[in-house]
C-alpha cells in the first residue's frame, strides 16, 4: 500500500483531476484541466506509473492540418471552384482566366486536367467554355470550404464530422492538408489508485527546500513532504584505475618495501641488449626460445658500444676471459645491430648492469611490455607485460635466489605452497622455474630466475653474483582475480571496467 | 624447445623399473622436461633445455633416469670397424664435413625403428638447423658394398633410385620429384655439384642431406647391421649428433664401430665417446650454491649426473672430473654447479632471505605519471589499457591522417603489425567496440607511444602520452577543455591553444596545446568523417599530451 505523504503535489494534481473528471482522461485534458506545463505533467505521470497508481494506454492516431498552399485555398477557395467562378459569365482566354481566377500556375494545372476529365470544361477556338455539367457543380456545395476552417490547427480524423472525411485523401493528395502520426496517452486509474483516491489533496507541504526558504524562514510552521527513499536513483560511473594497471600499483609499492629501485628501457630494442649480451647465440636453437618481431634487420647504431661489442663477440666465439668455451659459432655483429620489439624485460636488467648508476650491493626492478609473435587466443598475446628483478651482491648465492621468489610467490601471488624445478635460459646458471600450488587450480608456473651467467656478468664488469628473475605479471592478475581469458586484461569491454570489483580478489 | 613423442611401456622397458607416470614426471623434472599431454600409451614430452640434444630421444631419457635412481647406465665403446670414409676435397664449399658409424646385432621392431627416425628427425631439424648446418642418415649396412666409402661432389646428372622410388632418375630430377627434394632441396640451390656417399660399386648410396638410394637406404624390421652418417657445415656439431645418435643406437642393444674419416690432411675417428677432464673447485660451487657441500658429498651429487669423478681429495679445494661426451652444454664451471643443485635437489634447498638493506624507490616517471592518473579518476575518468601494436587502419586511414609509423617485419597479423605514435586511435576503437554501452562515456590511457626518428640509434623516440576523450549526444569542446584546464592547474602548468588543422578533428574547433612555448598535444572535437570511419553514433571530443614535456 502506497504512502499517501509521499506523494508530490504534481502527483496529487493528476489524481484529483482523474476524480472530478472521470477516469480514462487523456493526457491532453489532464494538463489542462489540472492546469500543468508539460514538463510537470510528464513527470507527474512517471511517477505515478513508477508507483503503480496509473495505468498509461498508448494509442497511435492520425492529425491532420492545413499546408501553406492549404491555407491559400482556405482564404480564396479551391482553385476549381475559382476556376469555374471565373468563366461562369462567358468563356476566357487562358491568361485572362489566370488572372481572374487569381490561380498560379501549379494550381491552374492541376484544375484545368481535373476538370476536363470530370466534364466540367470544354477547350474551343482557345477559349475555355463551362459546360452544362459545369454549370450544374456550381449549384452544388463544396465540402472542402467546409472542412477548412476545422483544419487551422492539428485535428485528429476522429473529429471530423463523417460527412467530411471522404474528401480528406483527394486533400492530402493535392498537398492541402498534411498528415501525421500522434500518440494519444490515456491514463486510467489502478485498483490501487482508485482505493487511496478519496483521501487524495492538495497539500502545503514543502517539496524542494530551497535557499529562499533558509534565508525567509518560510518553512517555519510547514511540514515535508515524505520521500519514497526506496525509489531508485540512477547509478554514478566513477572515475577508476584500470584493474590490472591498480595491481601493478600494488606490486610496484610492495616492492619497493622490499627495497628495490625500479628501472626502465626502451620498448624498441637492439637484439645486442636484448640476445647478444645475455649470452643467446646468434645462430643456435637456443635463441630460438623465443621468436621475435624485427623492425629492421641490422639498423641500429651500436657505435657508442663498440668495446664492448667486442668482447661479446668474443665471449660468443671462444669465451673470452670468462673462464667458458664459448659457442664456438662465428658471431656477426651485423646482427646484434637488428632492431627489434625487446622480447623479454631481461633486456632492461641488462641496462641496468650497464648503467654508471648502478650500486653494489643493489636491487632493481622493472615492469613493462614485450612482444612475441605469438597468435593471439585465450593464454597468449602477441605483447604482454614481464616483471623482471635482479639483486647484486658478494653474498649472493642459489639460496637467497629461492628466498626472493618464495617471497614472491607469497606476496604477489597469495601461493599457499611454492615449489622450485630446474629450468633452462641461456643466460643463467642455475637456472630454476617458480611454480605455485592454486587452491583449485593446482600447480602452475609463474615465472623463471637464475644466476646471471658469468658469460654475461664479466663483460659488463660485473664481478659479483647477480642473482635474476622474470614473473609473469599478468599471469599473477589473473590468478588472483580469477580471470580466465588472458584477453580480459587488454580487454576493450568498458561494461567490465566500470563493474570490476577489487573485492573479487582470491585472497 | 622440442617436443617428442614416446611409448611409456617402452621407456619403462629401457630403464628396466615399472615406474609410476608420476614417478616419471617428477623425475623429468631432473632433466628439465615434461609431460606435455598423454594419448594412452603415448606421451608427449616437451624438452626445455636446448642445449641437450642427448635427451631428445626416449633412449636419452631412459639413460638419464636410470642413473638418478641409481640403475647402472651402459659404457660407450667403439671397436674399429675397418671401413674407411674418404671425403672429397671438391664439398670444401658446400658440405665439407662428415661423421659415420656401423652399428651391428641390434633388433628393429616397429617401434624401435619410429623412435630411431623420430629422433635422426629432431637432430637434423632442431640441432641441425633444419639439415643446413646437420643432416644424418641410415642404411642397411650389409648392402654396401667394400671397406671404402666415398663423400664427394657429383654432377647434377649423376643417376641413382632415390629412396621410396622403382625407377632411376638424375639428381636434379630427384630434386624435383622426391617430397624431401622439394622440402630441403633449396639447401644445395645452386652448386655445381651435390654431395653423394658412393660404395666401392660405384653405386650412389644417397644425396646428403636430401635423401637415400632405395636399395642401401631402406631400413626394415629385418635389417640387422646398421650404416649411419652425420654430414654438415660444422665439423663439431656433425661429430656431437653422430655420437649422439650411436649412443641411442647402442641403448637399443646395438654394438657400434667406428669409421676412419680421412680428409685431405688428417683422419678422425668417429664416433667419438671419450670424456672431456674438467677441473672445478668446491669453494666456486659454494659461492653459488651456499650449502657448504663437503668433497665426498659433492662427489656423490656429481656421481648421481653422470660425472665420473678422476680426482677428489678431501681438504684440497679441487675436484677433476670427466665430462661425459654428450654433455657438450658444459662450457663453464657454472654448468657443473647447476647439475651438483639439481643433483641436491632444489626443493632441499633452504630458501634465504637476502640481507641487503637498500632504499626502495619509483621511476620519477612513475611518480609523475601515478599523479596525473589520480587527477583524470577524480575527474570521473575511467583508466583503459590498450595494446601497443595496432593496423594502420586504425592509427592512420580511419583517423584521416596520413603518415608512416614503426612496422614490424614479420607480423602475424596486420591487426598487429604497426607500433602506435598516438593513443587517440586507439582510445577511438575502444569507442567504437562499447559503442552500446550507457553514456556519457570519459576514458582516458596514460602510456608509451612510440615515433619514427631517424637520428637515434633504435630509429625510434619513445613517449609517454596521455589521451582522454568523452563522449555522448552533448558533449562539447568546452567539456573536455575543463577537463585539460583543471589537470593542468593541478600540475600547476601554464597552458595555452592555438587554432591549428588537424585532420581528425574538425576545422575551427581544434588547437595546439602549447607549454612553455612548445606545442605538446592537441585538443578538439573530433571530425564526423572520423566518427563514421569509426561506426559512431555520438560526438566524441579528446586530447591528447606528451606527458614527459610537462616536467
Amino acid at each position: 500500500m502506497i504512502d499517501i505523504d509521499s506523494l508530490h503535489n504534481l502527483e496529487r494534481k493528476v489524481l484529483i483531476a482523474l476524480r472530478e473528471f472521470g477516469d480514462g482522461l487523456t493526457l491532453n485534458v489532464i494538463k489542462e484541466r489540472a492546469n500543468l506545463s508539460e514538463g510537470e505533467i510528464n513527470k507527474a505521470i512517471e511517477w505515478l506509473k513508477g508507483k503503480g497508481l496509473i495505468k498509461v494506454d498508448e494509442d497511435v492516431k492520425q492529425k491532420f492540418k492545413l499546408t501553406e498552399i492549404g491555407e491559400k485555398c482556405a482564404k480564396e477557395g479551391m482553385p476549381e471552384k475559382r476556376f469555374l467562378l471565373a468563366i461562369k459569365d462567358g468563356p476566357l482566354g487562358f491568361k485572362e482566366l489566370i488572372q481572374k481566377a487569381n490561380l498560379d500556375k501549379d494550381e491552374f494545372n492541376s484544375a484545368i486536367g481535373f476538370l476536363k476529365e470530370e466534364g466540367l470544361i470544354k477547350i474551343e477556338d482557345g477559349k475555355i467554355h463551362l459546360t452544362e455539367l459545369g454549370n450544374k457543380r456550381l449549384q452544388m456545395p463544396w465540402k472542402e470550404d467546409k472542412l477548412f476552417h476545422l483544419l487551422k490547427d492539428w485535428i485528429y480524423f476522429d473529429e471530423i464530422p463523417i460527412f467530411l472525411r471522404e474528401v480528406v485523401p483527394f486533400l492530402e493528395d493535392r498537398g492541402i492538408i498534411e498528415k501525421k502520426d500522434s500518440v494519444i496517452r490515456t491514463i486510467y486509474l489502478t485498483e490501487e489508485g482508485k482505493k487511496i483516491l478519496p483521501k487524495v489533496r492538495i497539500e502545503d507541504k514543502i517539496d524542494l527546500l530551497t535557499p529562499k526558504m533558509i534565508l525567509d524562514g518560510s518553512w517555519k510552521g510547514k511540514s515535508f513532504r515524505k520521500y519514497d527513499i526506496s525509489a531508485p536513483a540512477p547509478p554514478i560511473y566513477i572515475g577508476k584505475k584500470q584493474p590490472y594497471l591498480k595491481f601493478v600499483d600494488e606490486v610496484k609499492e610492495k616492492l619497493i618495501s622490499l627495497g628495490f629501485q625500479e628501472t626502465k628501457g626502451p620498448l624498441v630494442e637492439l637484439a645486442f641488449f636484448n640476445n647478444d649480451l645475455l649470452f643467446m647465440p646468434q645462430d643456435h636453437p637456443a635463441r630460438e626460445i623465443h621468436d621475435i618481431y624485427f623492425i629492421e634487420r641490422g639498423g641500429g647504431d651500436l657505435s657508442r658500444y663498440k668495446q664492448l661489442l667486442e668482447k661479446t663477440k668474443k665471449v660468443h666465439e671462444y669465451g673470452w676471459e670468462t673462464g667458458s668455451t664459448g659457442w664456438g659459432y662465428k658471431f656477426d655483429k651485423n646482427k646484434s645491430k637488428d632492431i627489434i620489439l625487446r622480447s623479454h624485460t631481461t633486456a632492461v636488467s641488462i641496462r641496468t648492469l650497464l648503467s654508471k648508476d648502478l650500486k653494489i650491493p643493489g636491487k632493481y626492478f622493472t615492469i613493462g611490455r614485450v612482444y612475441r609473435p605469438d597468435v593471439i587466443d585465450w593464454k597468449h598475446l602477441t605483447e604482454f607485460d614481464q616483471l623482471d628483478g635482479i639483486i647484486l651482491g658478494d653474498q649472493m648465492t642459489f639460496r637467497e635466489l629461492l628466498g626472493v621468489l618464495k617471497k614472491f610467490a607469497i606476496e604477489f601471488g597469495g601461493a599457499k605452497k611454492v615449489k622450485f624445478v630446474p629450468g633452462y635460459f641461456p643466460f643463467t646458471e642455475p637456472s630454476v622455474e617458480l611454480h605455485v600450488y592454486m587452491e583449485g587450480k593446482g600447480w602452475m608456473e609463474i615465472g623463471g630466475a637464475g644466476i646471471f651467467r658469468p658469460e654475461v656478468t664479466l663483460p659488463l664488469g660485473i664481478e659479483v653474483p647477480v642473482i635474476a628473475w622474470g614473473l609473469g605479471i599478468l599471469r599473477l592478475f589473473m590468478t588472483k582475480y580469477n580471470i580466465k581469458d588472458m584477453r580480459q586484461v587488454f580487454s576493450n569491454d568498458l561494461k567490465w571496467l566500470r563493474e570490476f570489483r577489487w573485492k573479487n580478489a582470491n585472497n | 624447445m622440442p617436443t617428442i613423442e614416446i611409448s611409456f611401456k617402452d621407456l619403462k622397458s629401457l630403464v628396466g623399473k615399472n615406474l609410476s607416470l608420476k614417478e616419471f614426471s617428477q623425475l623429468l623434472e631432473y632433466l628439465k622436461a615434461e609431460v606435455d599431454r598423454r594419448e594412452g600409451d603415448k606421451l608427449f614430452i616437451s624438452l626445455e633445455d636446448t642445449n641437450r640434444p642427448d635427451l631428445w630421444c626416449v633412449e636419452g631419457i631412459a639413460r638419464m633416469i636410470r642413473k638418478l635412481i641409481g640403475k647402472p647406465t651402459k659404457k660407450y665403446l667403439a671397436k674399429p670397424s675397418g671401413l674407411t670414409v674418404v671425403v672429397n676435397q671438391n664439398l670444401r664449399n658446400i658440405r665439407p664435413y662428415a661423421a659415420c658409424a656401423v652399428v651391428k646385432g641390434i633388433k628393429i621392431t616397429d617401434d624401435i625403428l619410429e623412435s630411431i627416425i623420430q629422433y635422426q628427425e629432431k637432430l637434423a631439424e632442431n640441432y641441425g638447423r633444419k639439415r643446413s648446418k646437420v643432416g644424418l642418415g641410415v642404411y642397411d649396412f650389409d648392402k654396401v658394398k667394400g671397406r671404402i666409402i666415398e663423400y664427394k661432389g657429383v654432377k647434377p646428372t649423376a643417376k641413382f633410385i632415390p629412396l621410396g622410388f622403382e625407377e632411376e632418375m638424375t639428381i636434379s630430377e630427384m630434386l624435383k620429384k622426391h617430397p624431401k627434394g622439394e622440402q630441403y632441396g633449396k639447401l644445395l640451390e645452386g652448386k655445381k655439384v651435390y654431395p653423394a656417399f658412393i660404395d666401392k660399386s660405384g653405386e650412389i648410396l644417397s644425396i646428403p642431406p636430401i635423401t637415400n638410394s632405395n636399395n642401401t637406404g631402406k631400413v626394415t624390421t629385418k635389417t640387422r647391421n646398421l650404416f649411419i652418417e652425420a654430414t654438415g657445415t660444422d665439423r663439431d656439431a656433425v661429430v656431437h649428433a653422430l655420437n649422439l645418435f650411436a649412443m641411442a643406437l647402442a641403448e637399443r642393444g646395438g654394438k657400434v664401430y667406428s669409421v676412419r674419416i680421412k680428409y685431405n690432411a688428417e683422419t678422425i675417428v668417429t664416433p667419438n665417446f671419450k670424456p672431456t677432464k674438467f677441473s672445478i673447485k668446491p669453494s666456486y660451487i659454494d659461492t653459488l650454491l651456499g650449502l657448504g657441500l663437503t668433497t665426498p658429498e659433492l662427489k656423490k651429487l656429481l656421481k648421481k649426473m653422470d660425472y665420473n669423478i678422476v680426482k677428489a681429495t678431501p681438504g684440497s679445494d679441487l675436484i677433476v672430473l670427466e665430462i661425459p661426451f654428450y654433455r657438450k652444454d658444459i662450457m663453464h664451471a657454472v654448468d657443473v654447479v647447476e647439475d651438483v643443485a639439481i643433483s641436491y635437489g632444489y626443493n632441499n634447498i633452504e630458501p634465504l632471505e637476502p640481507e641487503i638493506a637498500t632504499p626502495g624507490k619509483l621511476l620519477d616517471e612513475t611518480k609523475q605519471n601515478n599523479l596525473i592518473r589520480e587527477i583524470m579518476i577524480g575527474m570521473q575518468l575511467q583508466e583503459v589499457l590498450n595494446f601497443t601494436l595496432t593496423s594502420k587502419d586504425v592509427l592512420f586511414d580511419k583517423m584521416n591522417r596520413n603518415g608512416k609509423t614503426l612496422e614490424v617485419l614479420n607480423p602475424i597479423s596486420s591487426n598487429y603489425s604497426n607500433v602506435r605514435d598516438s593513443l587517440l586511435p586507439l582510445v577511438m576503437k575502444f569507442l567504437e567496440t562499447n559503442k552500446t554501452v550507457e553514456f556519457p562515456q570519459k576514458v582516458f590511457e596514460l602510456g608509451p607511444v612510440v615515433l619514427p626518428d631517424k637520428k637515434s640509434y633504435n630509429k625510434a623516440k619513445q613517449e609517454n602520452h596521455l589521451c582522454a576523450v568523452i563522449s555522448h549526444s552533448r558533449a562539447t569542446f568546452t567539456e573536455i577543455k575543463s577537463v585539460l584546464e583543471t589537470l593542468m592547474k593541478h600540475l600547476e602548468v601554464k597552458v595555452k591553444l592555438r587554432h591549428i588543422k588537424h585532420p581528425s578533428f574538425i576545422d575551427g574547433r581544434c588547437g595546439e596545446i602549447i607549454v612553455n612555448r612548445k606545442a605538446i598535444g592537441v585538443i578538439g572535437e573530433i571530425h564526423p568523417q572520423v566518427l563514421e570511419n569509426f561506426n559512431l553514433e555520438n560526438p566524441v571530443v579528446a586530447f591528447e599530451i606528451n606527458v614527459d614535456e610537462l616536467w
